[in-house]
């Protein structure tokens, strides 16, 4: 029976880093991503058309890379953990096959309304190890007491 | 003073309006010959214009560069400069002829921030010879380039009546089916089981359903399609675009997106704003997107900032 690990609020140490994730997004994965988010603009899939425009190469959506960081959340937070909140700001581009390796840190912890709350910072580098999109969540997590 | 012709203005094939020249007496040969210090008789002495067995005395090769170069300088105007003319003298041309001066547009580029113009010249005879043949740059002046880009605001008030901010600028609905929350998943491939197992999701997630991924709001967002385009005037500013893209994208859930659910998305523009960064002018519009499911019920306000760049130094690139 197919299971995942499962993160508790319990287990979480504010200042901790979370498991990373390294993505290499192929052209292939940047056209499919056009196609799953009906978002059509030529820059992530014509290279004549992404060199007019200054570019070395095509570039991975904004969104794509968002996804990513969404994934290092949902990995962690296991299939009872929920992404309550994220939000992800573009700083630099990221190229195709460049590796992207997707980091997180826990920055707070607490309750409201009977939620555990775990406010996590994100951010993504490339292939350099420069940061190119950064990103803060709060996800929701379950208690190891119910 | 005729109005000043801007680079923007000039499309490669275009030619100038010709300059005609004549008939060119002897007195202007003369005139010509003392400015130039060029006492050669050919130019005015009827004797030796007979023995060399000439028409008429002859007009100065510099005199009909001179007219060219009259002809693009009236034309470039008090901004322009003539960067470069180079004649090549093929047919003489003698007392009482009428000249026209022709210049056709034949390049244009931006070389070093000078905005420039290259001209094929030619003079043209009574008889229709071109007796003169050469080439000119001309650098002229460019809008774009004109002011003080701090001076410069790209935003408008239609902008803003376009955008409708504040208001509901559109209503869209989006079917969200099992498959293509697995094939978005799988976009960025994402093997999660909750994406794509139903029977896992329904056993281990904390919804017991199939849920989309996080990021899932970015392929209901009508923007995005551009199945709401409020801002086509983002490619046809004067400048040179030098990037764009989404600069920021936020979300808070209330409820999960449900493969099965109809997602209902208003979007409302709040913010458009303009400042300086390091690819230039910076346009950014700022929307939010409200989804709701099939009940009514709230599922996510996401807030979202596009951003696209110019050059305010540079025109836009045709």
């Amino acid at each position: 029976m197919l299971t995942r690990s499962q993160c508790y609020y319990e287990d979480v140490e504010v200042g901790a880093e979370i498991p990373r994730l390294v993505k290499v997004p192929t052209t292939i994965a940047l056209v499919r991503y056009c196609a799953a988010a009906n978002d059509f603009s030529p820059i992530h899939f014509d290279e004549p058309y992404a060199r007019t425009r200054g570019m070395k190469s095509v570039i991975v959506q904004g969104f794509f890379k968002a996804a990513c960081l969404g994934q290092l959340l949902t990995d962690w937070a296991g299939p009872k953990g929920w992404v309550k909140k994220i939000a992800t700001k573009y700083q630099r581009i990221n190229a195709p096959y460049d590796p992207m390796t997707c980091r997180g840190r826990v920055t707070r912890k607490y309750m409201e309304a009977e939620a555990h709350l775990v406010e996590v910072e994100m951010w993504l580098e490339n292939g350099k190890g420069e940061v190119t999109t950064t990103g803060q969540a709060t996800v929701l997590l379950p208690s190891r007491e119910g | 003073m005729t109005a000043q012709v801007y680079f923007e203005d000039v499309a490669v094939g275009m030619q100038l309006c010709p300059l005609t020249k004549g008939p060119l007496t002897i007195k202007d040969l003369v005139k010509f010959a003392a400015a130039t210090n060029d006492y050669s008789e050919i130019h005015y002495d009827e004797s030796v214009v007979r023995e060399r067995n000439l028409p008429a005395p002859v007009i100065h090769g510099p005199l009909k560069s001179a007219f060219l170069a009259q002809l693009l300088t009236g034309w470039a105007g008090a901004e322009g400069v003539l960067k470069k003319l180079t004649c090549h003298y093929r047919g003489m041309d003698v007392a009482g002829e009428i000249l026209t001066c022709h210049a056709k547009v034949v390049a244009t580029s931006i070389q070093a921030e000078e905005h420039l113009v290259e001209c094929e010249v030619w003079t043209e005879n009574s008889k229709g010879e071109a007796t003169t043949r050469g080439t000119a740059v001309v650098a002229l002046p460019s809008r774009a380039a004109r002011r003080d880009p701090k001076e410069i605001s790209l935003i408008t008030g239609e902008m803003r009546r376009d955008l409708r901010l504040g208001m509901v600028a559109g209503r869209f609905e989006y079917e969200v089916d099992r498959k293509w929350i697995d094939r978005f998943a799988a976009a960025f491939e994402d093997p999660n089981p909750l994406w794509h197992d139903e029977e896992f999701a329904r056993r281990e997630g904390r919804f017991n359903a199939l849920i989309a991924p996080p990021t899932f709001f970015a392929a209901l967002d009508p923007v995005e399609t551009k199945e709401l385009l409020l801002d086509p005037w983002v490619e046809t500013l004067p400048y040179k675009n030098t990037g764009g893209g989404n600069a920021f994208n936020e979300v808070e859930y209330y409820l999960p997106i449900r493969a099965g659910d109809r997602i209902g998305v208003e979007v409302t523009y709040t913010d458009i704003y303009e400042r300086d960064g390091r690819s230039g002018r910076l346009l950014i519009r700022v929307r939010e997107n409200v989804l709701r499911n099939q009940e009514g019920a709230l599922v996510a306000r996401a807030r979202s900032g596009h951003i696209r760049s110019y050059d305010l130094t540079q025109p836009r690139e045709a």
